[in-house]
């Protein structure tokens, strides 16, 4: 799971190490994101509340805890309801994230996802997380 | 009575031929001499042949009804080679929809383990990208290449799983050349690259049809591609859409309108290019999976088998033919919306 903050990204969980490692330098190696990863659910729990992230990103598939049960969760932390929950699946594909976009109400990248994406995607959020 | 007799007896006692109740065969001797003129003595043999006409008139309707039930046997024959010969084509799609039930099992449980490898091999390779040393042609050269095969194998584990999601359909009354236009603008690029002409022949006022969107431009995605894979040096592609009533003539000229009935109304979608064709042994198996004319890496094999089961499920028929003077032509036979179709006249619009 990732999330992140302005200006910055932090990164938590999912369900490969590799990606998560490869996807917090990739993102970091921008110089516009801070990011945290966390390795289970639970530690993200507490991770999110200290690091009051800007965006989460998580797979809906996770040991110990699915992606839907950590976001209710999420949502009903005072101090991070409003941070905005993007997924990153592999049980969608492309067509599907482009014409629907949202699985359970949240935003979600198909994996493979490219880089370019997720950075759109959090672009998008922070934008409009800035509106608000 | 039935009476024969091997002579002409002139003058006799009736009572002598009436021997009995029975019918009889009397062979008679006459003195003909013409001072006599009278028979004088009836000297023969008496056959009761009511019995022998009996049989004969059995026999015959006997041999009446054989030669009917010939006639009944050579239809009923008839029937049984046509039913076998259906029974063995439905053996043969059990057959494949068992393979293809088959594959998208297999498919759907490997995907998610496949797609995240390859979410990692992405990330990976954008990372070994960007934080290339200067002058290093061919590790961009090789990073690229690596890059292209994880987006090939993502498109056949894509495809694998549209294959397995046949039973999914979202349908919802669409417009079918809406459909077609939004196709062709996805493609857009590539029908530059290719230098592909488009000519659009669709009807104006075409009535609506029940599909799910997504999936039906997947079906026109691949069949293009198809199209423009055939014609990698350019060419023309045509597609044509039109309203049509199903008649027994256009079932008996055109194969793919025999699964619709008396009273449907129907969209018919063709897409013809100016390519190569088919070699004519290799139709019957273009829908199979895994089978491709495409050189080798370039196509996955499994576009049209997609492109059949979406159809399938939409409850339509596709036939692919290779076309004069060349090319293949593609024909896409779907249903119309039954109340809106009536009374709709539909234009060409060139």
């Amino acid at each position: 799971m990732f999330s992140c903050r302005e200006c910055s990204v932090a990164t938590w969980l999912q369900d490969c190490g590799r990606t998560r490692n490869l996807l917090k330098l990739n993102l970091e190696q921008t110089n516009r994101y801070v990011v945290r990863v966390e390795n289970t659910a639970t530690t993200a729990l507490a991770s999110a509340e200290s690091f009051q992230p800007d965006l989460i990103l998580m797979d809906v598939l996770m040991p110990s805890m699915g992606g839907g049960e950590l976001a209710e969760r999420l949502q009903a932390s005072p101090t991070l309801r409003r941070v905005p929950i993007v997924f990153l699946t592999a049980a969608a594909s492309t067509e599907v994230s482009s014409r629907e976009g949202r699985i359970g109400g949240f935003d979600f990248l198909a994996k493979p996802t490219d880089i370019q994406e997720v950075i759109d995607c959090i672009e998008k959020h922070l934008a409009f997380s800035k509106k608000r | 009575m039935i009476v024969e007799n091997s002579i002409n007896v002139r003058k006799v006692d009736e009572k002598a031929l009436l021997l009995s109740e029975h019918l009889c065969q009397t062979q008679a001797i006459l003195d003909n001499s013409p001072a006599a003129g009278t028979a004088y003595a009836v000297c023969g043999i008496s056959t009761d042949i009511s019995e022998r006409k009996r049989a004969e008139e059995q026999l015959r309707r006997a041999y009446s009804d054989l030669a009917l039930s010939e006639d009944s046997l050579k239809a009923t024959m008839q029937e049984l080679k046509a039913t076998r010969e259906e029974l063995k084509v439905t053996e043969l799609q059990l057959i494949k929809a068992a393979r293809l039930e088959c594959i998208g099992t297999l498919a759907a449980g490997a995907a998610h383990e496949v797609k995240n490898p390859l979410q990692t091999m992405l990330m990976g390779l954008h990372y070994l990208t960007h934080n290339l040393p200067a002058d290093h042609e061919g590790i961009a050269l090789t990073l690229h290449d690596m890059r292209q095969a994880v987006t090939r194998a993502n498109v056949i584990i894509r495809e694998l799983l549209e294959l397995s999601a046949g039973t999914k359909a979202e349908k919802q009354t669409e417009d079918l050349n809406a459909c077609v236009e939004r196709s062709l603008d996805l493609l857009h690029y590539e029908l530059v690259a290719t230098q592909t002409t488009v000519v659009r022949q669709l009807a104006v006022g075409l009535p609506p049809v029940t599909m799910d969107r997504g999936k039906m431009e997947q079906v026109f995605i691949n069949l293009i591609l198809n199209a423009l894979h055939a014609m990698s040096n350019g060419g023309t592609l045509t597609i044509t859409s039109r309203a049509v009533q199903w008649s027994e003539d256009l079932a008996s000229q055109e194969p793919v309108f025999r699964q619709f009935k008396s009273g449907d109304s129907l969209a018919v979608t063709e897409l013809r290019d100016t390519g190569s064709g088919i070699p004519e042994n290799l139709l019957p198996k273009i829908f199979d999976p895994f089978f491709t004319t495409g050189p080798s890496g370039q196509g996955t094999g499994l576009g049209l088998a997609v492109v059949k089961r979406i159809v399938d499920l939409h409850g339509g028929a596709i036939s692919i033919r290779n076309a004069a003077p060349g090319g293949v032509r593609v024909t896409l036979v779907m249903s119309l919306e039954k109340e809106k179709s009536h009374g709709q006249e539909t234009h060409l619009n060139h």
